[in-house]
């Protein structure tokens, strides 16, 4: 199966922060969830495979393609969605489309139209004029108006209410009904992730923590509650993201280790969002 | 046919999946040669990630009850009639066995839970 | 080359909105109480063409608040095309309010029934394309490289710079040379006005290119 998207050794360092050899696929027909907390280093790892941004060492291919040999052709076949629109405020949607359409070989004039209608977008309200979903639904018009095969989208929905974050689900899970297309869904709202994401690749501190699907990284790892004295010290090192308080404990382990801990603990199915919350308390505490 | 998916009944949902297509097959509501929804079009239903209905119609073709068309779709294969038989005999034995627990807890007797069964099946008109 | 002219296209639609009619009344104000001031045109056309070199600055102001180099890489403009296709527009735009300067300073001079020079308004019009065609090309390099917001102040030193350049040359002039020897050389000048203005197409066109090739390498290097 091809991949979408590669990302191999993908090096890049500023003073504070780096990311570190971070590689990821996406196969060609799936939404891949890209999570991590604030600051983890999901915006660098997205703007460095769009080319924002220099990367130090590493390789990017989109289609099969090198990313900065081929620009050119890639880009036509992305569509870009980011927390704020990178047009200028005082354009209306009408003028984004002048503004880009001359720079799309297939954009789709009709489409655009079909689009901001569905959306109840006002072709001539300037974009500054427009709701936070509202301006998330128009970079999503206009990427899904040039025929792309993939969509990146950084932090879309952070803003946004249930409503519109699950239409913009409904939106992505659409775009994939075609096999030949693909998502890339980064943000912190991993709510949505949870019911329409394949793929998750977990970023932690530049570094990736996890690739691969969203089934096995749920079933790898498993939360555990229980009474401060059921537990050994010796224990309580198989606990990822230990949190202790006058009641008892709670944290994450692997489902590997349920062996290894005391029957009477309490083990529950756990979610991306505690995923997150463990392994980043983890990473201080463990490092 | 209906499918319908929980987050939070404890089974996974491809197991969820794949138990309700069974049932429809079981029951005849699904015929030989009937084509399932598609992998994605289902995923996008239901609102669930792609794999998750890949695995539970791969999973259904590996247990023989369907069959994956390259560029058509999934197609009901013929039943095995030992299976089905089975599934309706494990159904009668569950069902009975909740009869029977009521019927003591009530102080019904064998004789008469007996009766009801020919009466029930006159009214069906299963015979 | 194509892709250059898009984004000329692009660049005035970015600068569209700012395009006020408010911005042009204010300045053809201006312009005519200039002429009605010094009764020639070339005041006129001066003032015009000072609007001109400003919008030049636009498509970086306004882009750079607006995160538009962003979209420049996702519409898979090369930078090289970037740096071209302002050149263009900035040639664009001094060669419209070129025209416009010159048929406004008629108009004006018609309508206060004054004479209307049409040779030395052309000069006019030609000497002050070419200087402020060499200030942009000052200033675009600095806008490139450091962006609008850090770049404000520094590239607008040239506009200062250049008629305190001019008095320090004239007074250089004067204090080196004998006025015979000035005579003289005006003279050589005058006589040989098609040299001159060869000359001065030739300095224009290598400042120019000069800063564009500095733009280009500025640009290819900046992160967004």
């Amino acid at each position: 199966m091809n991949n979408a998207l590669e990302v191999c050794g993908l090096n890049k360092s500023y003073d504070t922060f780096s990311l570190k050899d971070v590689s990821f696929k996406i196969p060609t027909g799936y939404i891949m969830g890209f999570i991590g907390p604030n600051g983890a280093g999901k915006t660098t790892t997205i703007k460095s495979i769009l080319n924002m941004i220099n990367h130090q060492s590493g390789k990017v291919s989109l289609f099969g393609l090198d990313s900065k040999d081929y620009a050119g052709q890639i880009n036509e076949q992305i569509g870009i969605v980011m927390d704020s629109p990178f047009y200028v405020e005082d354009w209306t949607a009408a003028d984004v489309e002048a503004a880009v359409s001359p720079f799309y070989s297939r954009w789709d004039g009709g489409k655009y139209a079909d689009l901001l209608k569905r959306f109840a977008i006002d072709r001539k309200k300037k974009i500054k004029e427009l709701s936070r979903g509202m301006k998330v639904k128009l970079m999503i018009a206009v990427a899904l108006s040039h025929e792309a095969r993939l969509l990146i989208l950084d932090e879309p929905t952070s803003g946004l209410d249930p409503v519109a974050r699950d239409e913009l689900c409904d939106m992505l899970s659409d775009f994939v009904t075609d096999e030949n297309r693909s998502v890339l869904f980064s943000t912190h709202i991993t709510l949505d992730l949870e019911k329409i994401a394949d793929y998750i690749t977990f970023i932690l501190d530049g570094k990736i923590v996890y690739t691969g699907t969203k089934d096995a990284l749920l079933e790898k790892y498993v939360l555990v509650k229980g009474g401060l004295s059921e537990i050994s010290a010796e224990q309580k090192k198989l606990i990822i993201g230990l949190r202790e308080h006058s009641t008892g404990f709670d944290g994450m382990t692997e489902t590997a280790s349920i062996g290894r801990l005391p029957k009477s603990l309490v083990f529950e199915p756990i979610t991306l969002e505690e995923i997150i919350i463990c392994m980043n308390k983890g990473v201080s505490l463990y490092e | 046919m209906k499918i319908i998916v929980s987050n939070r009944s404890g089974a996974p949902i491809y197991e969820q999946i794949k138990a309700q297509i069974k049932e429809a097959i079981f029951s005849g509501e699904l015929q030989e040669d009937d084509l399932l929804p598609s992998i994605r079009q289902l995923a996008k239903e239901l609102k669930i990630s792609v794999i998750t209905t890949t695995r539970a119609y791969g999973d259904l073709e590996e247990e023989g009850f369907v069959v994956n068309v390259q560029g058509k779709g999934c197609y009901v294969l013929p039943q095995n009639k030992e299976m089905a038989r089975e599934n309706a005999l494990r159904k009668i034995e569950l069902g009975l066995a909740d009869a029977i627990t009521a019927a003591k807890a009530g102080g019904i007797t064998k004789e008469e839970v007996a009766d009801m069964l020919n009466v029930l099946y006159k009214e069906g008109d299963y015979e | 080359m194509n892709k250059a002219l898009s984004f000329v296209r692009l660049d005035y639609i970015t600068v569209k909105p700012y395009l006020t009619l408010k911005n042009l009344f204010i300045f053809l104000a201006v312009a005519v109480i200039m002429v009605i001031n010094s009764g020639s045109s070339a005041s006129a056309i001066g003032i015009l063409m000072v609007y001109a070199a400003l919008y030049v600055s636009y498509p970086f102001a306004v882009g750079e608040k607006n995160g538009i180099d962003a979209l420049y890489t996702t519409l898979s403009i090369k930078r090289n095309t970037v740096v071209l296709g302002r050149y263009l527009f900035a040639l664009t735009v001094d060669v419209c309010s070129g025209l416009l300067a010159y048929v406004f300073s008629f108009v004006i001079m018609l309508m206060l029934r004054k004479e209307f020079n049409a040779g030395e308004a052309f000069l006019v019009t030609l000497i002050m394309l070419l200087v402020f065609s060499v200030v942009q090309a000052i200033q675009l390099p600095i806008y490139f490289k450091l962006g609008y917001a850090k770049a404000k102040f520094i590239a607008y030193l040239p506009f200062f710079c250049l008629p305190l350049a001019t008095v320090a040359a004239t007074s250089l002039l004067r204090n080196v040379l004998s006025v015979n020897q000035i005579t003289v050389l005006l003279e050589w000048l005058v006589a040989n006005t098609f040299i001159m203005v060869l000359l001065g197409i030739a300095l224009w066109l290598a400042i120019v290119i000069i800063s564009f090739l500095m733009s280009l390498k500025y640009y290819n290097k900046r992160e967004l």
